[in-house]
This record gives structure tokens, C-alpha cells and sequence, in this order.
């Protein structure tokens, strides 16, 4: 990994079109501004590991759960949606 | 064209049925070209499967089963289709939608992306089926 040091208001580009800038730097917590092409997927890591490992055991899924989860799922069709 | 899948065995399909994602699914980003298969079985389920890897297949459900106005944020365009990625747990009732990050497929392009809804409206780990009022153990 590439480390480097960056004061309040000073950037970093990465390639033609990547531009990160330090906004504020306060209690622990720094701000950080991103400039990118609209193509470029911006994360937090944080949810991109959740929703990979949400992935990884979907894919796992068989036919048979399905099926079972089907038989299910016409029983109970939830009414709409409280949580909403 | 024809391709075997684990689960789903010899399936032949044209060319123009293939799917592509450029950036793959989240967490599975090498693997870019799928076909949208409806299973009669297991319906409503629809499975996504990958025409590159014999084991991958992802179970997609209409998010309209759990929210009935889903909206898939401004990105939802016109003449596309959006599923939810179903989680099935070993134990069935415990299973899970993912409500945060639809699969969203342009139908004209034949293309698709699994995109991230910024607002944290709908939950990552949506109930697949209500809970019940009281629990049942057993």
C-alpha cells in the first residue's frame, strides 16, 4: 500500500480523473471530498464487505431452499410493508 | 448458445439472451456475463446465473413482494427490470432480501449492475418472510 501525508485542504489524484481532498480534519474523524467520473463506484469498505459476504451466501443457495422458500412465500405474502 | 449450471443442468438460450455486467455482482466482480432464468420450480424466484462459472447462480426475487412502491433510487430508469438478491438460510424463516443493493437490468442493452442505494431506506438484511407474532419453536 501506498502511504502518504496529507494536511487540511491538500489532495491527492489518483489517475486523470480521481481527485481526494482532505475537507476537515476533527476529533479523530477526517472529512474527505472525492471527485470522480460518474463510472467510478464510491464505498464506504464497510458496506461493500457486508454486502459481498450477503452475495457470497446467496450464491450458495439451492434449488430445493428455494423451492421450500417458494411454498412458503405463497402462503404468507406479507400484507405491504409496515417498516416503510 | 449452450452452458451447464450446477443446479440447473444443460440450459440452451441465444446469444441475445446473455446479460452482461460490466462490473460484475459486488464481490464477484470477475465474472461479467449471466442469463436471467425463470425456474418453474421455485418460482417466484428467478435466478441469476453466471455463464462463466458452472457453480454461480444467484436467487433474485421482485422487491415488490416486500415494499410495494420499491423505488431503486433516480437510477431506475425506463425499460429495466430490478430484483433483490435472496439470502436463503439453513433454517428457511431466517431468510433475507437484500433491499440496499437491487440488481438493476437495462432491458434494451441487455446490461445490468448491482448498484448501492445511497439513502439507507431499505435494509441490507430484509426479512424474507414477516416474523410471526409470537415465536413458534419447533
Amino acid at each position: 500500500m501506498l502511504v502518504l501525508s496529507r494536511k487540511f485542504d491538500e489532495s491527492i489524484m489518483i489517475g486523470d480523473s480521481v481527485v481526494i481532498k482532505v475537507l476537515s480534519i476533527q476529533d479523530g474523524q477526517v472529512k474527505i471530498g472525492i471527485e470522480a467520473p460518474k463510472e467510478v463506484r464510491i464505498l464506504r469498505r464497510e458496506i461493500y464487505d457486508e454486502i459481498h459476504r450477503s452475495n457470497a451466501q446467496a450464491a450458495k443457495a439451492s434449488k430445493g431452499a428455494a423451492m421450500r422458500a417458494a411454498k412458503m412465500l405463497q402462503k404468507k405474502v406479507p400484507p405491504g410493508n409496515p417498516g416503510t | 448458445m449452450k452452458w451447464k449450471n450446477r443446479q440447473f443442468g444443460e440450459l440452451e438460450f441465444d446469444d441475445d439472451h446473455v446479460l452482461t455486467f460490466p462490473q460484475g455482482i459486488i464481490g464477484f466482480e470477475d465474472c461479467r456475463r449471466f442469463i436471467l432464468i425463470n425456474d418453474e420450480d421455485s418460482q417466484p424466484f428467478r435466478w441469476l446465473v453466471s455463464i462463466e462459472d458452472e457453480d454461480l447462480s444467484f436467487p433474485l426475487l421482485n422487491p415488490q413482494l416486500f415494499v410495494p412502491n420499491y423505488q431503486a433510487g433516480d437510477r431506475q430508469k425506463e425499460n429495466s427490470t430490478v430484483l433483490v438478491v435472496a439470502t436463503l438460510n439453513k433454517e428457511i424463516e431466517n431468510s433475507t432480501v437484500n433491499l440496499r443493493s437491487p440488481v438493476i437490468i437495462m432491458n434494451e442493452s441487455r446490461t445490468g449492475k448491482q448498484i448501492i442505494l445511497e439513502q439507507e431506506v431499505y435494509a441490507l438484511q430484509h426479512p424474507l418472510f414477516v416474523a410471526p407474532q409470537s415465536p413458534v419453536k419447533g
